[in-house]
């Protein structure tokens, strides 16, 4: 107590001395003065720039001229393509999120322990979120190839069926997007889960156990209540990449410069309808007003997110 | 739609054409080859063509040394032909890229220059050289060269002929921007059965709505 009583009026001196606090956090700004640079260049400006040409008719070619809402006021209310791919963003937020949580999380209950056959089997299905994104839809492409050396077409043989055109096929564009997503991220949210239900202490199950509790019960009413943090975790960030898939719609689906979203646009999702306007007819003042509406969804959806975790948290109490 | 005598715009861009009688024909014909003849709707790999697993199907010049490098088994097997003509014309529908100089480039003698080298004798023959080095065909944008492609007598021939009566997309303003729309249209005729009238009706309008 004493030593806070002296050290206090010295306090405000100290930390007010100009010389002091340079001498203090100057080298600690230095170092941050690289990054900060191109940040500020490379993200900051292009973000306020775009908000800019969001309100623009900017074609790459000549001075934007400006026209207000326009841009906005066409994609909400009269673009039916990127109507269409809100609703296929949707579907495959919806089907890709879901599944990898409940995949991911069966994966970490099977395989939670420090044995060699559970930690084998981990890195197996961690495999593919640290394979490299293009060489792993490339490999899809050719499983759902048309020829009948397809993957894909060799099983439908193996069972009597016969060759199917897989990716000519409006009804299983966002079924093949899903699957994707989910063999390509269940693995690391299994690896989040497993960290998760290891930091949960055994005496609660022990005693759970004591009490009769089944393991079902256990899981319920101890796992997944001590794993919500980690979920909403998985939960939000796996959104939050679905609403941005780009890559597996833009390698399987783009034939030619103009079309990108797969037969009848039925794969089309906005990050590469935004690419379309913005780098196929350049139309970047308009690719911009996607850019902004995607990222209001995104935001408000994670609000909700946050909102009903929240909520959750209080109804504990 | 060529071959049937229709075409997309009229001759002078001032109307677009594409819900003409001669334009319906052509694509129905063309939309029951996917029916009929069960042609994949999707672009197949090379390797499905040279087992024989489609009477027809959709590719581009890569495929002539796609088969040559990939099948060299079936050297003297194959050549490439003329489309049969229609009851109104001969012809294929030839693709490419388009080069052009921007009125507000700031060095357009510089950037015409360079359009004409790809053009020239020497800018030709430099392309063919580095394409044939790497085994890739190389269509010169001088149809009067294809004669020294590396490719066999029979090709050169057909492609010769092919060449003569081909025609290219249309030189009017508002095609780039509407003509992906013209393709769903017509991808809604072969996958979800859509009327050829109907789904022309609906190309027109999307191309009258960027037609300049």
């Amino acid at each position: 107590m004493t030593a806070t009583q002296t050290a206090a009026p010295d306090a405000p001196a100290r930390r007010g001395r100009p010389s002091h606090r340079l001498q203090r956090y100057g080298p600690a700004y230095a170092m941050l003065l690289p990054f900060a640079l191109l940040f500020a260049v490379f993200l900051i400006y292009p973000l306020i720039r775009s908000i800019y040409y969001s309100l623009t008719d900017f074609n790459a070619i000549r001075p934007p001229a400006f026209v207000g809402f326009d841009n906005f006021a066409e994609l909400i209310l009269r673009d039916d393509r990127f109507h269409k791919a809100i609703a296929n963003t949707v579907k495959y937020v919806i089907g890709s999120v879901v599944l990898t949580m409940v995949l991911g999380l069966l994966l970490a209950i099977s395989f939670k322990s420090t044995s060699l056959r559970d930690r084998l089997l981990r890195t197996v299905f961690f495999l593919p979120s640290v394979s490299a994104g293009v060489g792993v839809v490339l490999v899809w492409k050719w499983i759902f190839m048309v020829d009948s050396w397809g993957l894909a077409n060799t099983v439908s043989r193996f069972f009597g069926g016969g060759n199917h055109s897989w990716l000519a096929d409006p009804a299983v564009s966002i079924p093949i997007l899903v699957t994707m997503a989910v063999w390509g991220g269940a693995g690391y949210a299994m690896v989040l889960f497993v960290a998760g239900i290891n930091a949960i202490p055994d005496e609660l199950y022990e005693q759970a156990s004591i009490d009769g509790a089944s393991k079902a019960r256990q899981f319920w009413h101890i796992t997944l209540p001590l794993l919500r943090p980690v979920l909403v975790f998985v939960f939000i960030t796996s959104t939050i990449g679905a609403f941005q898939v780009f890559e597996p719609v833009y390698l399987l689906w783009r034939r030619s410069a103009s079309i990108v979203g797969g037969p009848l646009d039925s794969a089309l999702t906005i990050v590469p309808y935004l690419y379309d306007m913005g780098f196929n007819r350049f139309q970047l003042g308009y690719a911009s007003a996607i850019a902004w509406i995607l990222f209001a969804i995104i935001f408000l959806v994670t609000l909700v997110q946050l909102r009903v975790t929240k909520t959750f948290k209080e109804f504990d109490r | 739609m060529h071959q049937a005598g229709g075409s997309l715009y009229s001759e002078d861009c001032t109307e677009v054409t594409v819900d003409s009688p001669e334009v319906v024909a052509g694509t129905e014909y063309w939309a029951a080859r996917f029916s009929e003849q069960n042609v994949p709707t999707d672009q197949p790999d090379i390797s499905g063509f040279a087992a024989g697993e489609y009477v027809f199907a959709t590719g581009g010049s890569w495929n002539y040394d796609g088969l040559a490098v990939g099948f060299p088994e079936l050297e003297g097997k194959w050549s490439s032909a003329p489309l049969p003509a229609g009851p109104a014309n001969a012809g294929s529908f030839i693709g490419g890229n388009v080069m052009g100089v921007m009125a507000e480039s700031d060095a357009p003698g510089t950037s015409a220059a360079f359009i004409d080298s790809v053009y020239s004798d020497e800018g030709v023959a430099a392309m063919l050289d580095t394409a044939a080095a790497n085994n890739v065909l190389w269509l010169p944008p001088r149809t009067d060269k294809v004669a020294e492609t590396h490719l066999d007598d029979a090709n050169k021939g057909a492609l010769t002929e092919i060449f003569e009566t081909s025609v290219g997309p249309p030189n009017c303003s508002g095609w780039e921007p509407a003509s992906p729309n013209v393709q769903l249209a017509l991808q809604s005729i072969v996958l979800e059965g859509v009327p050829v009238e109907e789904a022309l009706a609906a190309a027109k309008t999307e191309m009258e709505a960027t037609l300049q």
